[in-house]
């Protein structure tokens, strides 16, 4: 993966990642987003629209599979069982994209590390937190746009 | 962002912290090296012997954490992936490594996501992206510091990494011929509006430039309206139940999100669709460190020598809002704190050696690290 950017980000914190925290109204797309549409598909028309088809039909079936399984779709591997759980649940985990590690690191010494780090932030008042106003409008916009509508 | 005037009144979500203790000892945590390296050797793989790239050892990619109370939402991002936007359709982007050529060739079932050779030459950050990542991870994951499940704050992934991805990449190509109505929505209408047959292809002067989600600079989005046939309303699951020291790891395009008061905000990283809780409904803290897998290329090292001179400085990570970050901390840590060869290997502070992964390609990636490094 690279990065053409090397230098330094602009300033902002993290609603600025994402457009729809930025407060910012979205604007179309240049032109040449158009054109470069144009130039991905070109020439084999059919084949993505046949394509389409497929993966309209794979996602209904496969959609219907984890809203019945929900959280019990997701692969989890013991820790103490690494090399074989991970081969195991190959496949698996390809297809879910995710997965649990169970006991990676003892659970006390996981959790002394909140402990220290709080510790830390306590010694060091200046230290910095994100929370974002910006985002409430965000949720509040999302609570409200939870049905379907067509663009 | 703000200043912690105390702790935990604040309540912040995020904590701009890169260098704590516990964050270089659970970055250098040599059980976690061993899921990284197992994780990455045993689901990725390589389609050309010769891409430069080393998945046998991983480096540090420095981020941040989240120690969240109970209750809060002022912090929820919706489902989204990682890894830039508009990126995923540009020829100078992704397609310089053509990861998703056969998404675009309408031969879907072909393109693996599990294939790093493309992507070590795709770009994911052409329009200077405000926390875009500038490694490649092939996972982002959470190590987490308290006991977390559904509904308490916990993250979201859509499960159907190919078909979501492959999904995101073709609907722009598409549209309704019916719309629905928003008012009023039964099951048949959904059905209905969802039919294949109610979509067809855009060609010619139909075309228009709209990449659902996508804006240059930001990251990927999924407002549910841009792409009905995901169903992220009930597609996004919850991570199973987890206790301190489990590690939650999601393939770096997929959608995502953390969990808090409505259970639909998704969150992601090169990514799945992921999103966070939007209300944290539990009893107790929901706190992780954000450490994502990163393999050993010449584009990563160039990342680490920048973070290596922030690590040193005590300043933010470089793909983070700069200032003096933690430069004046009273008790942040120095190298001393790391104590094994790997782990100040992963964070470029010492030459890294030849790893497991015998190709020839992993040998470059580690010879071409170490020049950047200046070893």
């Amino acid at each position: 993966m690279q990065t053409l950017n090397a230098g330094s980000k602009r300033e902002g914190d993290i609603s600025d990642s994402f457009a729809s925290m930025s407060g910012q109204r979205r604007q179309p797309l240049p032109d040449r987003y158009r054109e470069l549409k144009l130039s991905l598909v070109g020439g084999h028309e059919v084949d993505v629209m046949d394509g389409w088809k497929r993966l309209l039909k794979e996602l209904r079936h496969e959609n219907d599979i984890v809203a019945t399984q929900k959280s019990g779709v997701i692969p989890t591997i013991e820790f103490d069982n690494l090399e074989d759980d991970v081969l195991r649940l190959k496949d698996e985990i390809r297809k879910r994209g995710a997965a649990v590690v169970r006991g990676v690191i003892p659970e006390a010494e996981a959790r002394a590390y909140k402990t220290a780090i709080e510790e830390y932030v306590r010694k060091n008042p200046s230290t910095r937190g994100t929370f974002t106003q910006s985002a409430c409008s965000f949720l509040n916009e999302f609570a409200n746009s939870d049905r379907l509508s067509a663009r | 962002m703000l200043t912690l005037t105390g702790f935990p009144p604040d309540n912040p979500q995020v904590i701009e912290l890169y260098w704590s203790l516990p964050q270089l000892q659970a970055r250098a945590h040599p059980n976690l090296a061993r899921v990284q390296k197992a994780l990455m050797q045993h689901l990725w793989h390589v389609s050309s012997p010769s891409v430069a790239i080393d998945t046998s050892q991983p480096l540090v990619y420095a981020d941040r954490l989240r120690i969240r109370q109970p209750g809060d939402a002022k912090f929820a991002l919706g489902p989204h992936q990682d890894g830039g936007s508009v990126e995923r359709w540009e020829h100078e982007g992704y397609g310089r490594g053509g990861v998703y050529d056969a998404v675009f060739a309408g031969n879907w079932e072909a393109y693996d996501p599990w294939d790093a050779a493309g992507r070590v030459d795709a770009v994911n950050d052409l329009h200077n992206g405000l926390g875009a990542c500038s490694m490649f991870r092939m996972f982002q994951g959470w190590l987490s510091m308290s006991h977390c499940g559904p509904l308490q704050g916990t993250l979201l992934v859509n499960p159907l990494l190919r078909l979501a991805t492959a999904y995101t990449l073709l609907r722009p190509f598409f549209t309704p011929v019916k719309g629905l109505d928003t008012n009023a929505v039964d099951a048949s209408q959904r059905d209905a509006f969802l039919d294949p047959d109610n979509w067809v292809f855009t060609a010619g002067e139909e075309t228009t430039s709209e990449l659902q989600g996508a804006t240059p600079g930001h990251g990927q989005e999924f407002p549910e309206a841009m792409h009905p046939h995901l169903e992220l309303d009930r597609t996004m699951v919850h991570m199973p139940h987890v206790k301190p020291g489990d590690f939650v790891i999601w393939h770096c395009d997929s959608e995502s999100f953390s969990s808090t008061i409505h259970p639909l905000i998704l969150t992601s990283c090169h990514t799945a669709i992921h999103a966070v809780d939007k209300i944290h409904q539990g009893a107790a803290d929901s706190s992780v460190l954000y450490i994502p897998v990163c393999p050993v290329t010449e584009h990563n090292a160039r990342y680490l020598v920048r973070q290596r001179a922030a690590f040193e400085g005590g300043t933010p990570g470089p793909d983070f809002p700069g200032g003096k970050g933690e430069s004046e901390h009273v008790g942040r840590p120095t190298r001393d704190a790391i104590t094994s060869a790997e782990g100040l290997q992963a964070m470029g502070l010492e030459k890294m050696v030849f790893g497991s992964d015998a190709r020839e390609g992993a040998r470059r990636a580690v010879t071409a690290a170490n020049a950047v490094l200046g070893f």
